[in-house]
């Protein structure tokens, strides 16, 4: 049986005097009662009329229990019953309405959380000329809602966890049971619970300790913020992991050519959706070595220029007073910096900063010699061709650098040196078992179907094989249809 | 147990290897030296040799479906004497292909850079590499065949040909084709750092499909081996001999060659792709066995780098001495090694095999219910 003024008095001093704790004393029966609450977290309304109103009539000399409140207490949601006061504590903090009664055996929670939220909208770095523009928000349940919606299955679930010391924040794992190989859905979870920190503030801190390999370059688990990307990726066999307070939901095994597969993909045309993809492809490897070849040329190995160019090149670069490798990484400096200030400002002033730094570059820099328009143009091309698959750039950008350094001291051979070192820690890379460069290396010929060569939606019959799973079948006519032109030529 | 998972590869991943280590050195150099000894029949030679090397290589395969040499139940004071076998001769082959390959990357890019500078980029890639085990190597090689794949294609493209097949005469079988074969042993027979993978078979690709990618290998091989060498002669004749690098002057009849600069970069970037897989996998032979003895440390890895690193610049100085090297004595004990260790750890295989399986026999006589193990290769 609960002591009303000790647990009163335990609640308020774990607290320490905030403002926001709400405290409503009443008498329920006869006896103390008091609601604990945190301000701005409930919808007050329904909490003064459908709980607060009807206990305060409440008259006669009966124990607080239960029954007595599911009686007189209009709610959607059934009360629970709380034995510990850490527990009590612990809900209060997270939202919920705490009810201690003098004489009562349990504290006792309502669940009448609204707060403000923001809608959903289409994300702004995965916008779409087709397919839907609902993006995650920074709501767990909502997020929860919006792939439930498009997963109508009672095979979909969900696995609530709380991470954090001080956070308490719910990660929940979600997965279509029967077809996510329950090896890796384990593994997650174990890995997830052996978090332990003050606090998960975006999903991007629980994707750290999901990576296994910490100090890599790339990003070893994947990133979305539309439900039916991740919709579609767990109906491949991937595990989502939703984290309150975090928009982007992150997937798992991870793949690197996923960076190339974009929602519109599936959407349109595979011609289209093939030649983009290639595109893609293409414009992220120019970007990333165009820089670096352009120094090692200049560098080391003029005389690979076609003569024509050796000339005009030449022109150009001998009022520099800067080494080829210099002009080359400051160019690319202020380029990040334009970058950088670009995302950060606001868009009104965002549009001037373009403007000054066209001015600035593309004209002040080089009428002053300072560098030459032809790594003005290098950078330019390369910049935004690194923003084709806007997942990797973070590593792009650092590897343009480590190429425009590698050029300048080594030349063309040292470039390639260095992809093939690169490419090498790719496919060194595992991600929960599945090779980060799969189905490349090692060949899995059967998912190239969703390579840089999009097949035909009909086509896939099967899940993909790199994503180990449990159930193999995705496309059920099409067997059909095979079926019946087996027994339509065994009857000829 | 971490060693054989870091180790294994697929069918089509072993092929894939056995088709870089059959062609990569012979496309360079090997060319215009058996043309100066063997001069237009010296195809022929190639092809004997070549057929040769892949016989040999269904041995291997056969080892390596059994797992790497260093994991198999053969006895320890073998394994140690083989080991020390394949880490001689990859020191010798790792010396003359290092060479040969920071001739071509001089000759062929016009680096203005310190050769032993990009010797040290070298090595420390491949060691890299190397260090990853087979496994990592296999992948990379699939990857880097695309690169390969491109390069040619675009090369057969836009390449002007411009042929004799007059020059293949007179056709005459003389004891040259036999002093050419001896002269340039040491360009033949890199199979060893086959040795220490474990082929498994493919997960998701049926026999047939392996039986066709197994006859492309074969094709791929003859056509850059003995088809180059008919297309070498016939463009050049016997002053094939004159010409430095085979590959690169076949292809400077490429109309690209002209349009947008001064060297063939496709041709350059596919060899020297390859060149990087082949380097590796000598440097993986060289470090495998040195770690059978001093454990697996990344150290023991540094240190054969370090060795190949300190012959490749400060023993062999240029091509010229590369070559006396290469054609002096060490070319038969090379192909002893290489032989050898071949031969030897195929025999200890089977024998172990069927001591086993003897073993098993008068198991299952004494137990006669006794369940069966379960063989079955784990994933990759």
């Amino acid at each position: 049986m609960l002591n009303y003024q000790d647990e009163y008095n335990k609640i308020t001093t774990e607290f320490g005097g905030t403002c926001d704790l709400r405290k409503i004393e009443l008498t329920i029966c006869g006896k103390s009662a008091c609601f604990f609450y945190i301000d701005g977290y409930i919808d007050t309304l329904l909490f003064e009329d459908n709980i607060l109103s009807p206990l305060k009539d409440l008259q006669g000399d009966m124990q607080v229990s239960v029954d007595l409140l599911n009686l007189n207490t209009q709610m959607t949601t059934p009360i629970e019953e709380l034995t510990d006061a850490a527990k009590a504590i612990e809900d209060i903090a997270a939202g919920e309405i705490i009810l201690l009664a003098d004489g009562a055996q349990n504290f006792f929670k309502y669940s009448e959380k609204k707060y403000q939220l923001r809608a959903v909208a289409e994300p702004p770095v995965s916008t779409v000329l087709r397919g839907p523009r609902e993006g995650f928000i920074e709501d767990l349940k909502t997020n929860m809602f919006l792939i439930r919606r498009r997963l109508a299955t009672p095979k979909l679930t969900f696995e609530l966890l709380s991470v954090g010391k001080y956070t308490q924040t719910k990660v929940a794992i979600g997965f279509v049971d029967g077809i996510a190989d329950p090896q890796i859905v384990k593994r997650i979870k174990t890995q997830i619970q052996g978090i332990n920190i003050d606090g998960i503030i975006e999903s991007s801190y629980i994707a750290r300790y999901l990576e296994e390999n910490k100090f890599s370059l790339f990003s070893h688990v994947g990133s979305i913020e539309k439900p039916d990307t991740v919709t579609a990726k767990m109906l491949e066999g991937r595990v989502a992991i939703l984290v309150d307070g975090s928009p982007a939901v992150l997937t798992l095994p991870f793949l690197m050519y996923e960076n190339f597969q974009m929602s519109e993909d599936y959407y349109i045309k595979s011609y289209r959706a093939s030649t983009v993809r290639i595109i893609r492809l293409f414009a992220v490897i120019f970007s990333i070595l165009m820089p670096g070849i352009y120094v090692a040329l200049q560098e080391h190995q003029y005389q690979l220029f076609p003569i024509k160019y050796l000339v005009s090149v030449l022109g150009r670069i001998s009022n520099i007073p800067l080494s080829p490798t210099l002009e080359m990484i400051l160019v690319l400096v202020i380029f990040e910096i334009l970058n950088e200030t670009s995302i950060r400002m606001p868009r009104y002033v965002s549009m001037a900063l373009s403007v000054v730094g066209a001015i600035i570059l593309g004209e002040a820099a080089v009428s002053a010699g300072l560098f030459s328009i032809s790594s003005v143009i290098i950078i330019a091309i390369s910049t935004v061709g690194v923003y084709c698959v806007p997942d990797e750039i973070n590593s792009s950008s650092i590897l343009r650098f480590g190429f425009v350094a590698i050029g300048g001291v080594l030349g063309l051979a040292g470039i390639l040196l260095g992809v093939a070192g690169l490419l090498t820690y790719l496919c060194s890379i595992n991600s929960y078992g599945v090779s980060y460069m799969s189905p490349f290396a090692p060949s899995l010929m059967h998912d190239w179907q969703d390579g840089p060569i999009k097949a035909q939606l009909q086509e896939f019959g099967e899940r993909p094989y790199s994503i180990p799973t449990h159930n193999r079948t995705r496309q059920r006519t099409q067997i059909a249809q095979n079926d019946s032109n087996e027994n339509n030529d065994s009857n000829q | 147990m971490e060693n054989i998972q870091k180790n294994k590869i697929y069918e089509e991943q072993f092929l894939l290897l056995a088709f870089i280590s059959i062609v990569t050195f012979k496309i360079v150099m090997l060319p215009q030296y058996l043309v100066s000894t063997a001069s237009n029949n010296s195809y022929m030679v190639m092809f004997f040799m070549v057929a040769i090397e892949v016989m040999m290589l269904t041995v291997v395969f056969g080892i390596a479906k059994n797992g790497s040499i260093l994991e198999q139940d053969i006895p320890k004071w073998l394994k140690g004497a083989l080991a020390i076998l394949v880490f001689l001769s990859s020191i010798i082959k790792c010396t003359v292909r290092g060479s040969e390959g920071i001739a071509y990357i001089s000759t062929s890019l016009y680096a203005n850079v310190s050769w032993t500078f990009i010797t040290l980029a070298l090595v420390i890639t491949c060691i890299y590499i190397a260090q990853q085990g087979g496994k990592v190597l296999a992948r990379s090689a699939q990857i880097f065949f695309w690169i390969i794949a491109f390069a040619v294609a675009f090369f057969i493209i836009f390449s002007q040909i411009n042929l004799d097949a007059l020059n293949l005469m007179p056709f005459k079988i003389s004891g040259d084709l036999a002093i050419a074969g001896d002269k340039y042993l040491m360009w033949f027979g890199d199979f060893t750092p086959l040795l220490f993978v474990t082929v498994v078979p493919s997960k998701n690709h049926g026999k047939k499909r392996l039986a066709i990618w197994t006859a492309l290998a074969v094709l791929g091989v003859i056509l850059f081996t003995v088809g180059l060498m008919l297309i070498f002669i016939c463009t050049f004749g016997n002053a094939g001999e004159l010409m430095g690098n085979a590959f690169l002057n076949v292809s400077s009849l490429n109309k690209i060659f002209f349009m947008i600069g001064s060297a063939d970069l496709p041709t350059v970037l596919s060899w020297l792709v390859m060149y990087i897989v082949k380097f590796s996998l000598l440097l993986y032979a060289m470090t495998s066995c040195a770690k059978f003895f001093f454990g697996d440390k990344v150290i023991v890895s540094l240190i054969c780098g370090a060795i190949v690193y300190c012959i490749i610049c400060f023993g062999i100085g240029n091509l010229n001495t590369n070559y006396t090297l290469a054609t002096s004595w060490l070319r038969y004990l090379m192909v002893f090694f290489e032989f050898t260790v071949v031969v030897a750890a195929y025999i200890a295989m089977r024998v172990s095999q069927s001591k086993k399986q003897q073993n098993a026999k008068s198991d299952n006589l004494r137990q006669p219910n006794a369940n069966q193990t379960d063989t079955a290769q784990g994933e990759i």
